[in-house]
């Protein structure tokens, strides 16, 4: 009896064999870099397939493109896959890079289709391109270049911002507000500040310089340049009331500059009161009232653009004992 | 009694049966001349009798009684039925026959077997380096060295009707459970069987489950054997075989080796960790490889993935068959290297790593992952010093490598609760087999993954084993 309940399991488990989501490796297309794009009412889908040759040892990256069109993204799916050997894989998709059109008309729907897909994980990256997208998937970018730009970017010079679809989720969830970082492609990568999403639609662009600005009250800043002075070092803490707003600043700069604590505090006020006035929560403020349990998030609504601003913001300065010897 | 001796013995060329007359009286020596030492006869008994004869010795009418009492030996011993003069014989006596009634034996046993070496299969780093033999008595000498007590005891039995082996019951009198003691030699009173050639015959017959994992120890190591005494276990020793059976055998007894105790606690509880991870690396690694590889590709991050992509680019078989084809390369060249003469085995080893590790890569069959994989596993599985556990883990791996192919990580996970409902529901000799983790004793926490310095803290022996003294120390000091 033993041995028949043994046989009967054993015949089971190769009975489920196949049945369940074995792909042998060499049989998959890994996608690392995804686009989409809406044009004529059509999507343009655009992938890059990762595959990996060993050179002498060493692991070379090679890069296959395709792209198609459809009036769904399942559809232009279905017609990349007509053109790919492979099975494409989107679980270790690095970054979604998507065009001003498609975010501006298809957002909400580009969310539900990665929320529902079995293989896309949430933790890669949201890039907003300025650029034509077909240059840059010709020119095979590893996604790689990209989410290091922006990284290297926020950390070292706070120009830019890095969303990961999960926090662009969280980010959505809290008030249907959010950034995308802004890149653009001619020969080059670059930079170009981020994108202020509003209601799930582009309501503005920080430039650079501005998003400095705003990684400073991010407190999200290791070393920056602003106004032709380096931050190399600050600390930002904002204090919350009922009718007043009062950012605490705490900034180490490597030039003696008499101007530029007032020039900071004009610029981050100008800022702040400009969304202020357009009620566009720029740093989740309403957010963060509700969490100190000042007031309800409909409360928080009304006081928003009603609430004063204050700065409180202390300029410390670094110079070098040799800088010091010299200057005496 | 001679005559029948010869007949049944189809008249042996070994058996010797020398006449002697001495003052108008025959006497016969019968020994066999493989099992007797020439030179013990000589110095003993015709020695003896040489002295009679040349120095005239009035002898009196009662030879038996005379030979009896003046043989200069310190084993002489009465027979009393034919079956006992065979026992004898076979044993390496010389028998002193005077006639039908009056026969003696003496103990000229012939040294057949190796010195004391050190252990092959167990290799001491620190500690004592000795290990057993084929020799009982030296066996028995060993551990009676290292246990100077009278608490010590142990029953013979003679198992194997034509090999008659001589079969030892150690146990601590004053520690051992008497009802795992009486269990035991109940086992072994019931078996049948033609011969026991070494004691690892029994242990067809003393393990209750019928796993792959061991519920008896072995070793060859006496200060493991005493130490396995001095916690309340029973040893078994047989006649012609190195190894020692220490019964019952835990779980966690696999994990740890007599040097645990003669380094620094820290070291110790450092190395167990390692052995606990090469455990599990060696089933789970291969498994884990061929999950990942199959079904859950987003288990790993993308360059990893990129680069077992690369490898495998070339490569026909499926991860499984990959991985299967590798295992057996490495126990076929395992076994080869065992079997083979060490002046052979270094080539074979060398002509296998190149076969395995260049070639096999070079021509596309092997991916060189799949052999860092395998190797990693291999070596770890090695690690444990019981031949029995390393067997265990590699029925495992691959139960756990067909588990990944099938179903993947939730392979692996199917894999595991069977392992651990596997071990959880077996027993040695009546004590569970995970303790002291199931049931929980938390005293011998302090020795079980880890050891801590403080003597304090590991008073105490386990309380399934030692149930009438639990006191470490007090049990051997006061009770004596």
């Amino acid at each position: 009896m033993k041995k028949t309940k043994l046989l009967f399991i054993f015949t089971l488990l190769l009975l489920f064999t196949g049945c369940s989501s074995y792909t042998e490796l060499n049989k998959l297309g890994i996608v690392s870099l995804l686009g989409i794009d809406y044009k004529d009412e059509e999507y343009h889908l655009y992938i890059n397939v990762v595959e990996g040759e060993q050179d002498d040892g060493s692991l070379q990256k090679e890069y296959i493109t395709y792209d198609a069109t459809g009036e769904s993204i399942d559809e232009a799916l279905h017609f990349l896959y007509l053109k790919s050997n492979k099975k494409i894989y989107l679980s270790h998709m690095d970054v979604l890079v998507l065009s001003e059109d498609v975010i501006n008309s298809k957002l909400q729907e580009i969310i539900n289709y990665l929320l529902n897909h079995p293989e896309i994980r949430n933790n890669f990256e949201l890039v907003e391109l300025s650029s034509p997208m077909n240059i840059l998937f010709e020119e095979k970018i590893d996604s790689k270049e990209i989410s290091d730009l922006i990284q290297m970017n926020q950390e070292y010079m706070g120009t830019s911002f890095s969303v990961t679809f999960e926090h662009f989720l969280e980010d959505i969830l809290i008030d249907k507000n959010s950034y995308l970082p802004l890149i653009s492609f001619d020969k080059n990568l670059e930079i170009n500040g981020i994108s202020l999403l509003k209601n799930l639609k582009i309501l503005d662009t920080l430039s650079t310089e501005e998003t400095v600005l705003f990684n400073l009250l991010q407190n999200n800043i290791n070393q920056a340049i602003y106004k032709n002075t380096t931050i190399v070092k600050n600390e930002t803490n904002i204090e919350i009331k009922k009718n007043q707003i009062t950012f605490h600043l705490k900034t180490e700069i490597n030039k003696n500059s008499n101007k530029f604590k007032e020039n900071l505090q004009k610029d981050l006020r100008k800022i702040l009161i400009y969304y202020q006035d357009q009620d566009y929560d720029l740093l989740k403020l309403k957010y963060k009232m509700k969490q100190n349990h000042l007031s309800s998030l409909e409360d928080s609504n009304v006081l928003f653009p009603k609430t004063s601003l204050k700065f409180d913001i202390k300029i410390s300065y670094t110079n070098s004992y040799l800088e010091r010897r010299i200057s005496k | 009694m001679l005559e029948r001796l010869k007949k049944e013995t189809n008249y042996a060329s070994d058996i010797i049966y020398k006449e002697i007359t001495i003052q108008g009286q025959k006497i016969t020596l019968v020994y066999s001349e493989v099992l007797t030492s020439g030179s013990d006869i000589s110095a003993v008994v015709l020695k003896n009798i040489a002295k009679i004869i040349d120095e005239d010795i009035p002898l009196p009418k009662d030879l038996f009684l005379f030979f009896y009492n003046s043989i200069p030996s310190h084993n002489v011993s009465k027979i009393n039925d034919y079956q006992e003069l065979l026992n004898k014989l076979w044993n390496g006596y010389t028998i002193f026959y005077v006639d039908d009634e009056n026969y003696f034996g003496i103990e000229t046993r012939a040294n057949l077997d190796r010195g004391i070496t050190s252990s092959e299969e167990e290799v001491s780093v620190r500690g004592p380096k000795d290990s057993f033999t084929e020799n009982f008595n030296k066996n028995l000498g060993l551990i009676r060295k290292r246990i100077k007590t009278k608490s010590l005891w142990f029953d013979t039995l003679e198992i194997g009707k034509q090999s008659a082996t001589r079969v030892g019951i150690l146990y601590m009198e004053n520690i051992a459970d008497d009802t795992l003691v009486l269990d035991i030699k109940k086992k072994l009173q019931r078996i049948n069987i033609d011969g026991i050639l070494d004691c690892l015959y029994l242990k067809d017959y003393l393990q209750e489950d019928s796993t792959i994992f061991p519920s008896i120890l072995t070793t060859e190591k006496p200060d493991l054997a005493s130490m396995a005494l001095l916690e309340g276990k029973v040893v078994i020793l047989s006649d012609n075989s190195p190894y020692a059976l220490i019964l019952p055998c835990f779980f966690i007894d696999l994990f740890h080796t007599p040097d645990d105790y003669y380094q620094k606690p820290i070291n110790i509880s450092f190395i167990r960790i390692i052995r606990l991870c090469a455990f599990l690396i060696s089933i789970l690694i291969p498994a884990y490889y061929i999950a990942i590889t199959t079904h859950n590709h987003d288990a790993i991050t993308t360059d990893l993935l990129l680069n077992f992509l690369s490898q495998r680019l070339t490569v026909p078989f499926p991860a499984l068959v990959e991985a299967l084809l590798m295992t057996v390369s490495f126990e076929i060249l395992r076994e080869s290297d065992l079997r083979m003469a060490s002046t052979v085995g270094t080539a074979v080893s060398i002509l296998g790593g190149l076969v395995l590790g260049d070639a096999a890569v070079s021509a596309g069959i092997i991916s060189p992952i799949m052999i860092i994989v395998i190797a990693i596993s291999a070596i770890s599985g090695l690690v444990f010093s019981s031949i029995e556990l390393s067997n265990a883990i590699r029925y495992f791996r691959i139960l756990f490598m067909i588990l990944a192919s099938m179903f993947g990580i939730y392979g692996i996970f199917l894999g595991s609760l069977f392992l651990i409902i596997k071990l959880s529901s077996m027993h040695s000799f009546h004590k569970p087999y995970l303790t002291p983790f199931s049931p929980l004793i938390l005293n011998d926490q302090k020795d079980a993954f880890i050891r801590i310095n403080n003597v304090k803290k590991t008073k105490y022996r386990n309380p399934l084993l030692a149930q009438k003294n639990k006191v470490r120390g007090r049990s051997i000091n006061e009770k004596n």
